[in-house]
């Protein structure tokens, strides 16, 4: 990349006004120190503490699929985990949107995809009776979460999901997944 | 069980264990990355005595600032724990939140509406 290109990326990124935006590895260290750049940025606006708590727990719920789910790990250790992926946090019509992204093996995206699908169709009442399901239930198996995170972004979503995967080669699609407050 | 305060970082709640008042308390963020491996040596032993307890009165304070969906299932765990040792003892919880973060208002209520015999009660600060 030219000093040209990376200024003409910097001015794109400019031009989303975005509060945030990351595209690299990630750690717990890294998210606990974002965590707490998003709080102090948002108290600074005078943010409503209800919003900045959603915006909060959805950065942390999504940083902490990547250092989970990503395909793109540089290690297996649990203090050293670095987790490739991106994720970006901005304002549009007046609500946040955070927005993740990361490679996941293509064994993993019919699942994935079709659990999206029906949290983006149910509505908050369903939404609720599931959380409450899945709460009482043992987590998934290959979730290292509590199978929850998702369901509870919906609830705290004002739109439904927006996701994709797009191919990237023949084992892994990149995912990526926009969720407005 | 002996008396225990684990002290806050930036991902786990300060935690006071006191037996000797039969007060416990959990106040912070919650979202370590690995939810287990942190609440597991403490509630464990909390569990133990709080089934082997008769006639006692056990007063909870939760400030949970923050919380992933991780700890939800680890705050859930402890609070159904919570409703079967109302058999033999009274419970008592209190909820705890800012009054504009209805985030925390919200999973209070989640948490209350499985509760029958522990008394939940919010206060909002």
């Amino acid at each position: 990349m030219t000093l040209n290109e990376f200024r003409n990326l910097k001015t794109l990124f400019d031009g989303y006004k975005l509060i945030f935006c990351y595209n690299g590895y990630l750690s717990q260290d890294i998210i606990v120190s974002i965590s707490s750049m998003i709080k102090e940025k948002l108290t600074a606006e005078n943010t409503k503490m209800g919003v900045s708590q959603k915006v909060l727990y959805m950065f942390v719920e999504q940083a902490q699929n990547i250092t989970r789910y990503s395909a793109d790990q540089l290690s297996q250790t649990n203090d050293t985990n670095l987790s490739y992926g991106s994720i970006v946090i901005g304002t549009e019509n007046e609500k946040f949107y955070i927005m993740c992204s990361n490679r996941i093996e293509k064994s993993k995206v019919p699942a994935l995809h079709e659990k999206l699908t029906e949290l983006s169709s149910m509505s908050q009442e369903d939404l609720k009776m599931l959380y409450k399901e899945k709460i009482r239930s043992e987590s998934d198996q290959g979730s290292k979460g509590a199978s929850i995170g998702f369901i509870e972004m919906a609830r705290k979503s004002s739109e439904p999901f927006e996701f994709d995967f797009i191919h990237d080669d023949d084992t892994y699609d990149c995912f990526a997944l926009k969720v407005i407050i | 069980m002996t008396t225990q305060i684990v002290e806050a970082t930036a991902v786990t709640p300060k935690i006071t264990l006191d037996p000797t008042k039969n007060y416990f308390s959990f106040e912070g963020e919650s979202y370590p990355e690995d939810v287990n491996a942190f609440y597991d040596p403490i509630i464990k032993p909390l569990e133990t005595y709080l089934k082997n307890a008769e006639g006692k009165a056990f007063e909870f304070d939760f400030f949970l600032t923050y919380f992933n969906s991780a700890s939800t299932k680890v705050f859930f765990n402890l609070f159904n724990l919570l409703e079967d040792v109302t058999e033999m003892n009274s419970v008592t919880v209190n909820w705890k939140h800012y009054e504009e973060d209805d985030t925390a208002e919200e999973f209070g209520q989640d948490f209350k509406e499985d509760l029958v015999n522990v008394s939940f009660n919010f206060i909002t600060l």
